[in-house]
């Protein structure tokens, strides 16, 4: 019941956000309409007003926040996204050239062709490049992606967006000394005007190639998306309305845009109408230059005041935050963030330097790098290149925190959206973990939380919230079956990190210190919620949650039948091989310095210790009933420790699903071990079922204490001096 | 005598679709209308040329054929600060495939302003048959006509200036001598009211080009679009002759034209020159020049003092 009641709350919260996004969807139409009828304005208006709304929706669905990008390349080497930029800025230059081939039939007359941001190619966009850049890395985003970002309810950018006027006024304060020094000698280099068309397209195309390449070799093989087939109307929409929209889509999105517009009114550009602003209130009140040499004559976004009571850039604008929110909306993800003070002083002092870099580059990441870049401009491409010079710089010089900021990174969980299929088929709901959709820490986390999870993390991404992500961890299978499918964004350790021979016992726990080296060096942060798996139902994952909870993780669960119950869910799996992080010794010391290894290992129990307390202990054997009797002799010796009882821990277990029963039949199941004052021994052949047992009883309440037998039976087999017994148990 | 010729069948063939389609698709040997102009696309020895100031809108979409004329570049000479030179204009007209007997039709943005600085061009290197589209661009758009995108490739042509008309300019000289009253003109200040009394020294979002304000002594204030209907089309010739008549310019002495740089002030000229028949100069220098020369005399009812350094 109480599940229903919160499914249909948050289904009825989702189905105001959509109702709210059909509104707005009329409300732009509306206005679009009466700009078009407008006597003064008409068309272009309403052309830019609809524009506007539809980029909007592109940054939001497509996730196109250029630091985001330039990190999970630099950071992670993840670079699809990135190519998402290459294949925008491809389809737009092809756009472009059509255009311009149509426009200005001879490139070599001297025609520049008109509006495009051809600008001149000097020093200055090494300065503004720089600056805008590193503006980006400290406030969390560029500017388009704080406009869009709004629009999904985070008021994190406000501060960004404040510090962008300002880094304007500053711009425009040194404006004159600048143009005379470095914009005025720096010369506008247009490639068709000297290669002709054909050449600059040739040209170009070998750029776009080789930095595909190079992206292609410098990046690890991250998850693909996968692909189903659509299944119908039902299923398109769904996908359309429901999801992020995968990289294709958003490079033929972009580019096709960044044409259209162009075409239609002016180029793609952010930054003009927030210019314009600045020398509208900033101009009367003395506060910049009467006069800004050249620069209203120079190709870019444009500030100049226009004595018109709206501007395209500024419906334009206006629009990409509404469309931005009516996406939102329509996947009901709008959520209002406010920035910490630390934040909002972030993003002030980075907003200052993403508007100084975009006015004295006459543009932003949009309007020069994008606008420039598809125009065939060289300074398009050498703005592009010393932005990403000042992201990297300032990614360094933050360290490890920086992928904590703005953008989730996509380390912990890397998510294609066909993981994000909630709606897939699930077995019945069994174990407890089904009644958990709040992640409350029982342990266990439900198949279909953890999809959930997967697809509220790859909404963090977008809300400027701190990292969130969940580790997803898959143990206990070789590398070579993980490398052929795994949940997407798992990142893989080898069953060697929680299990080798300690003087000739085999299945030990390693020293604690050295499972904390093998988890550091896997990225796994003890701070973030991790979740382990395994292709058994939990056997193999439990061991490794018992050990980092020992290390000091915060929140360590088991995902509830792992990825046996995960693939019957229906949802997908994907090849490829672990995304180990790459780390500096710097990341390393801050990571280990998040553990808190103890010298050894607490909760075990020696064999010695185990005979000595023998009688005060109940022992619990989650070995099979073959193992138990002896009939199934794996050691030394065949048994079971005299007195100890016999509950195999796939009795725990759906036999199909490996899920957990639900919670009234493992009750009966273990419920004189829950409520049981006396310690607990818990054992099986090695020392990996009995940790899932373990898990189970701490789940259902157990509060004495519980030892993990880590010799168990392959070592109690060997110790020839210890007593055994055979045959079965009745069952308890 | 060809030309002539075809003027008259061009307006001929004009009228006679005007009366049988019951309304206005005239043209005159000064204008035509958007009518007339759609139905004469197809006409061989129609050249259609835009003369618009914003970068883009020709680009974007302009009428079916018609060339592109930049009016900062193409018709004027930027480092002289003069008209296109004659040797400019043979090779401007030759490149964009006009010939010398061709009937041009001119329209353009912001009013048919820079358009009809190109009919006075045209008409000051001697273009036999040049007339402006009536309402210009933003008539043909109003009445959603079709427009085109990308660029025509004309033919080129041989062009031949024949005889420059040096009548139609007015230079700094003439037109002190006028204000001094050493030779009989009838000056036209054709800017606003508020340029005119010196109250301001150019219109609000433009810069301002002279350190003196008002107006050139003599001159009377007809501002330009006193000469246009609510839809831009000039008004008919019975009004225009009783607009300017009632200031005293009824084409009895020849008549400077100007304004602040000298467009608007072209589009006026066109009025009373092409439509009026009367003798009319434009003054291209116009106030920019006039109100920054030394030791010229002004008239500035308002007594604004530049007040900058």
């Amino acid at each position: 019941m109480a599940v229903r009641a919160l499914s249909s709350r948050v289904g009825s919260r989702e189905h105001t956000q959509q109702t709210l996004a059909l509104l707005g969807v009329l409300g732009i139409a509306l206005l679009a309409r009466r700009l078009a009828r407008h006597e003064l304005l008409g068309s272009p208006y309403a052309f830019m007003l609809l524009a506007g709304a539809v980029f909007g929706i592109l940054l939001q669905r497509t996730r196109f926040c250029l630091l985001c990008i330039f990190r999970d390349f630099f950071l992670y080497r993840h670079g699809r996204p990135l190519l998402m930029v290459l294949g925008a800025i491809a389809v737009g230059s092809l756009g472009y050239l059509l255009i311009f081939e149509s426009w200005i039939p001879d490139p070599s007359e001297g025609w520049l062709p008109p509006q495009a941001h051809i600008g001149p190619v000097g020093l200055h966009l090494a300065l503004g490049g720089l600056v805008f850049g590193a503006g980006m890395g400290l406030s969390g985003s560029c500017i388009s992606s704080h406009l869009y970002r709004l629009g999904e309810g985070s008021v994190s950018g406000v501060p960004a967006l404040v510090g962008t006027a300002a880094g304007f006024l500053l711009g425009f304060r040194v404006w004159n000394t600048l143009y005379l020094r470095l914009v005025e000698p720096a010369p506008v280099i247009w490639l068709p005007a000297s290669l002709g068309y054909g050449g600059a397209a040739v040209t170009q195309g070998l750029v776009l190639v080789l930095l595909t390449a190079l992206v292609l070799r410098v990046q690890r093989r991250g998850p693909s998306e996968l692909r189903r087939p659509v299944t119908g109307l039902r299923d398109l929409l769904r996908r359309v309305l429901g999801r992020r929209w995968g990289v294709a889509a958003g490079a033929a999105g972009i580019g096709a845009l960044a044409v259209a517009v162009y075409f239609k009114v002016e180029p793609l550009g952010v930054t003009a109408e927030l210019g314009r602003l600045v020398r509208g209130i900033g101009g009367p009140a003395g506060l910049v230059p009467e006069r800004l040499n050249g620069l209203d004559t120079l190709a870019g976004c444009s500030t100049a005041l226009t004595g018109e009571p709206v501007t395209t850039n500024a419906l334009f604008v206006s629009a990409l935050v509404g469309g931005s929110l009516i996406s939102a909306l329509a996947r009901g993800r709008f959520r209002l963030v406010l920035p910490s003070p630390a934040e909002a002083a972030r993003g002030l002092v980075g907003g200052v330097m993403l508007g100084f870099g975009a006015m004295v580059s006459l543009g932003c990441s949009i309007g020069t790098f994008l606008s420039g870049s598809m125009a065939l401009s060289v300074s398009g491409w050498v703005f592009g290149g010393f932005m990403a010079t000042g992201i990297w710089l300032s990614l360094r010089l933050q360290g490890k925190r920086a992928g904590e900021r703005g953008c989730a990174s996509p380390a912990p969980l890397q998510l294609p959206d066909a993981a994000h299929e909630t709606a897939a088929p699930q077995p019945a709901a069994h174990g407890p973990a089904a009644h958990q959709p709040d992640g409350v820490d029982t342990g266990f986390v439900a198949v279909s939380h953890v999809a959930a999870e997967m697809s509220r993390v790859s909404h963090a991404e977008s809300a400027a919230v701190p990292q969130t992500g969940v580790q997803l961890i898959e143990i206990g299978r070789s590398r070579e079956a993980f490398e052929n499918g795994h949940i997407p964004g798992a990142r893989y350790l080898p069953w060697e990190t929680v299990s080798t021979t300690v003087n000739g016992v085999e299945g030990e726990f390693p020293a604690p210190a050295v499972v904390m080296d093998a988890c550091v060096r896997a990225g796994i942060d003890p701070a973030l919620p991790v979740i382990a798996y395994d292709d058994t139902g939990g056997s193999r994952a439990a061991r490794l949650v018992f050990a980092l909870r020992v290390l000091g993780a915060g929140q360590v669960q088991l995902l509830d039948g792992g990825l046996i119950a995960w693939i019957a869910a229906g949802h997908p799996v994907e090849p490829g091989p672990d995304p180990q992080p790459r780390q500096t010794s710097h990341e390393q010391a801050r990571l280990r310095s998040r553990y808190s290894p103890p010298e050894t290992w607490p909760g075990l129990i020696s064999a010695d210790e185990l005979a000595a307390r023998h009688g005060e202990l109940d022992i619990l054997d989650t070995r099979s009933a073959p193992e138990y009797a002896g009939e199934d002799l794996r050691a030394a010796r065949g048994g079971h420790i005299p007195g100890s009882i016999n509950i195999d821990w796939e009795d725990a277990l759906h036999p199909h699903t490996r899920q957990l029963l639900p919670v009234a039949e493992l009750r009966s199941r273990y419920g004189r071990f829950v409520d049981s004052p006396r310690p607990l021994v818990v054992m099986c052949h090695s020392g990996a079922r009995a940790c899932q047992t373990m898990e189970v009883l701490r789940m259902l309440g157990r509060a004495a204490p519980m030892y993990l037998y880590d010799g168990s039976w392959t070592e109690w087999a060997d110790r020839m001096d210890l007593p055994v017994e055979r045959g079965r148990a009745p069952k308890p | 005598m060809r030309v002539l010729f075809r003027r008259l069948t061009l307006v001929a063939a004009g009228l006679i679709i005007s009366t049988t389609a019951g309304f206005a698709q005239t043209a005159t040997d000064a204008l035509v209308s958007t009518d007339w102009l759609a139905r004469n696309l197809n006409n061989p020895s129609v050249r259609v040329v835009e003369v618009s100031v914003n970068p883009g809108v020709y680009e974007r979409g302009h009428i079916r054929g018609a060339v592109n004329l930049r009016w900062h570049t193409d018709l004027v000479d930027t480092v002289t600060r003069d008209i296109v030179s004659r040797q400019g204009f043979e090779q401007l007209m030759s490149r964009s495939g006009i010939a010398n007997d061709d009937t041009v039709i001119i329209y353009g943005d912001t009013n048919n302003w820079f358009a009809a600085w190109g009919a006075w061009v045209f008409e000051i290197y001697g273009h036999e048959d040049v007339r402006l589209l009536d309402g210009g661009r933003a008539k043909w758009e109003a009445e959603n006509r079709p427009l085109v995108g990308g660029g025509p490739r004309p033919r080129r042509t041989r062009y031949q200036v024949r005889e420059v008309n040096e009548n139609l300019r007015a230079f700094r000289d003439e037109v002190i001598a006028a204000a001094e009253g050493r030779v009989e003109r009838h000056l036209v200040d054709i800017r606003s009211n508020a340029e005119y009394r010196g109250q301001v020294f150019a219109p609000s979002g433009v810069a301002e080009l002279s350190v003196r304000a008002g107006h050139i002594p003599g001159a009377v204030n007809v501002p330009w679009s006193e000469a246009v209907a609510a839809d831009g089309t000039f008004k008919s010739p019975a009004e225009l002759r009783r607009l300017y008549a009632a200031q005293g310019i009824d084409g009895s002495e020849s008549i400077i034209t100007y304004c602040r740089i000298g467009e608007r002030s072209s589009h006026t000229w066109f009025a009373l020159h092409r439509i009026l028949g009367y003798d009319v100069k434009n003054y291209d220098g116009s106030w920019t020049e006039y109100g920054n020369s030394v030791g010229v005399p002004i008239v500035n009812p308002a007594g604004t003092v530049w007040g900058g350094q």
